[in-house]
């Protein structure tokens, strides 16, 4: 799957309002978020999901995590695995 | 009914922040002459915005509405950050204001910045427009669908999770178990064996009463009891009772001796074991310390081999946010509405909670249940946060005034809990303590503090995530968090601890099963599932988690 850097900026903006119009690039991390914290994280993970049907573990949706590490998860789950 | 016009003292924390400016003119002037001028700023910043020509000129009249949400959006989030920040920085900068007073001022500023954030308002939401136009007004009317279901259902609180994807007992809370113990307060659940062997002391885990005992058994891929058993324990956890009205007499002490201590005692006879590990998640943990407490002064403490605290709170002193809500006014409201009903009733609670993330609890639901007319998302954490309990009144009201308002437990033999008062320092038990660095609930310097209460050996952990998801933390080849654990025997300064200790990779879960296992004896063949005197009464989840 081909995920674009434009669709999870998009849905971090869903996710968080505030942080629209703010610079997000991919080495952006999400403890850079504003308001971000443990529930903010789920509610991203439900995202994640809802938009391209691969659950991304909370654990790796961590204050350290970038968008470019989501993004790879999301493109392949299994080469993140190993 | 006196004080229920503002139980929270709302009122009274903002007159303090209005009177402490008052001492200072010359600051407050300033600040209002700040105000006026940002929100001049943000004013000319829009007129521009708004004249610029827009780059595709609409098409129809839909086009046109979205274009004009995305004006109006655009416009009132210039206006609301200049408000967010004015009132931040009117509370952060109030002289002489007591700290106490700032948080509550604090918190409840929070709530008007995230109720007035303009994505929660339909015409200044694009998305909620451009949905509207897109479906014709569909996504709007099931959006009210939503709203009318939730008032009817869910006593007007905003839908957390798709409740048709979950299945308690199916896909939640499955591992598989046996209720081996029934009570008027509590189910026992022992879990059947995984391993050919097990270690010779079970653990007893003592779960808080505010939500279902699930927490620790969600889908298996995060289940902290499948966890444990795959590492060779046997486990039992309480399941308690949602109590009505015909339980407002259960009091604190009824949880401790009925539910927890009579969980220790059932699983040291199935297991014929003479001591087990001890563990209590938030008021669980609060709970079982006490029962240390009394304990000690029975002399009978040897049934407990060590005791872990899952982000619970022993000193109150700082509650974190929920203190913007505990006032004296506020516990005398909840006595008053708790003796007309014989109850703390689970919506209230779940309120309250909610609102220490309203953010992320209710306004996201709000938007995408009722404006965009979807169902809430899949997920099982929300799924079991919006399952709340009830509090029978006896309880609630000894609890909140003990502990929250006059923090007895912290001073020696000044809380008197079946027949005895409780001195932790006669507590000689090892401990091991988890905080969570967000946890707003129970914050971890809080939690910190158990380690000099209590007389005995003290480790302490801190998970770097929430309440919830800094427990429920299970170990993953992905893990991108990171935790703090070392001993913090009588320490008081948790910053300091932190600063002294090089972070670990990863879950914390394992470094809990190493200090469990030096002391769980030898590994022997698993114990069979209830005994003679506690035989087994039906499947687990059982009944209790269903009321």
């Amino acid at each position: 799957m081909e995920v674009s850097a434009a669709q999870i900026i998009q849905g971090l903006e869903e996710v968080f309002p505030e942080c629209r119009g703010a610079e997000i690039s991919l080495d952006s991390v999400l403890g850079d978020m504003p308001e971000w914290d443990s529930m903010a994280a789920v509610n991203f993970q439900t995202f994640l999901l809802q938009q391209f049907e691969v659950e991304v573990p909370l654990e790796l949706l961590a204050d350290e995590t970038s968008l470019k590490e989501v993004i790879a998860f999301l493109e392949n789950p299994d080469a993140f695995m190993s | 009914m006196k004080n229920q016009i503002d139980p929270f003292a709302i009122g009274d924390a903002f007159a303090d922040l209005n009177s402490a400016w008052q001492q200072d003119r010359e600051a407050f002037l300033q600040s209002c002459q700040a105000f006026n001028k940002a929100m001049q700023a943000a004013h000319e910043k829009v007129i521009s915005h708004l004249h610029a020509p827009p780059p595709n000129e609409p098409a129809n009249g839909g086009e046109l509405l979205v274009h004009w949400a995305n004006n109006l959006s655009w416009s009132s989030r210039q206006y609301h950050q200049v408000m967010c920040d004015w009132l931040t920085r009117y509370v952060d900068e109030a002289p002489a204001l007591s700290a106490e007073t700032r948080q509550k001022a604090h918190f409840w500023i929070r709530q008007i910045q995230a109720m007035l954030a303009p994505a929660n308002y339909f015409w200044t939401n694009p998305k909620a427009v451009q949905r509207f136009v897109k479906t014709k007004g569909d996504s709007l009317q099931q959006g009210l669908r939503n709203w009318m279901d939730d008032v009817k259902t869910h006593h007007g609180l905003v839908s957390l999770a798709d409740q048709s994807s979950y299945k308690v007992g199916e896909n939640l809370a499955a591992t598989p178990g046996k209720v081996i113990f029934r009570n008027e307060l509590m189910e026992l659940i022992q879990y059947a064996p995984q391993t050919e062997k097990v270690w010779e002391v079970p653990i007893v885990l003592v779960q808080p009463w505010i939500n279902k005992y699930y927490i620790f058994d969600l889908s298996p891929r995060n289940s902290f009891v499948s966890f444990l058993v795959r590492q060779g324990f046997s486990v039992f956890i309480t399941s308690w009772k949602n109590p009505g009205q015909e339980l407002r007499h259960i009091t604190f002490e009824d949880y401790m001796l009925k539910g927890a201590l009579q969980a220790v005692n059932v699983a040291r006879e199935v297991c014929q074991s003479q001591k087990v590990h001890l563990a209590g998640y938030c008021i669980g943990g609060t709970l079982i310390t006490t029962l240390m407490g009394w304990l000690a002064k029975k002399g009978a403490v040897s049934s407990v081999a060590d005791a872990t605290l899952f982000s619970a709170l022993v000193d109150f002193s700082n509650p974190g946010e929920l203190g913007a809500m505990i006032h004296p006014k506020a516990i005398d409201a909840i006595q008053q509405m708790v003796a007309e009903n014989g109850i703390l009733e689970d919506h209230h609670i779940a309120t309250a909670f909610r609102l220490l993330n309203s953010d992320d609890l209710i306004w996201r639901y709000v938007v995408n249940n009722y404006f965009y007319g979807e169902t809430p998302p899949r997920s099982d954490m929300l799924y079991w946060n919006s399952d709340s309990t009830n509090l029978p009144e006896a309880m609630c009201t000894f609890y909140l005034k003990s502990f929250y308002l006059e923090n007895r437990i912290t001073r020696p033999n000044a809380l008197q809990v079946g027949g005895h008062a409780i001195n932790l320092n006669n507590v000689r038990t090892p401990f091991y303590i988890v905080g969570a660095a967000k946890d707003h609930i129970c914050p971890w310097q809080g939690t910190f503090q158990t380690c000099h209460l209590l007389g005995g050996k003290a480790r302490y952990v801190l998970a770097e995530e929430g309440h919830i998801t800094g427990i429920v933390n299970p170990p993953s080849p992905w893990s991108k968090q990171k935790h703090w654990a070392g001993a913090a025997t009588r320490l008081r300064d948790g910053d300091k601890w932190r600063r002294k200790i090089e972070p670990n990779k990863g879950s914390w879960w394992p470094d809990w099963t190493r200090w469990l296992e030096v002391r769980s004896g030898s590994q022997i063949t698993p114990p069979a599932i209830g005994s003679k005197t506690h035989p087994p009464l039906t499947a687990a989840p059982g009944t209790y988690v269903f009321e």
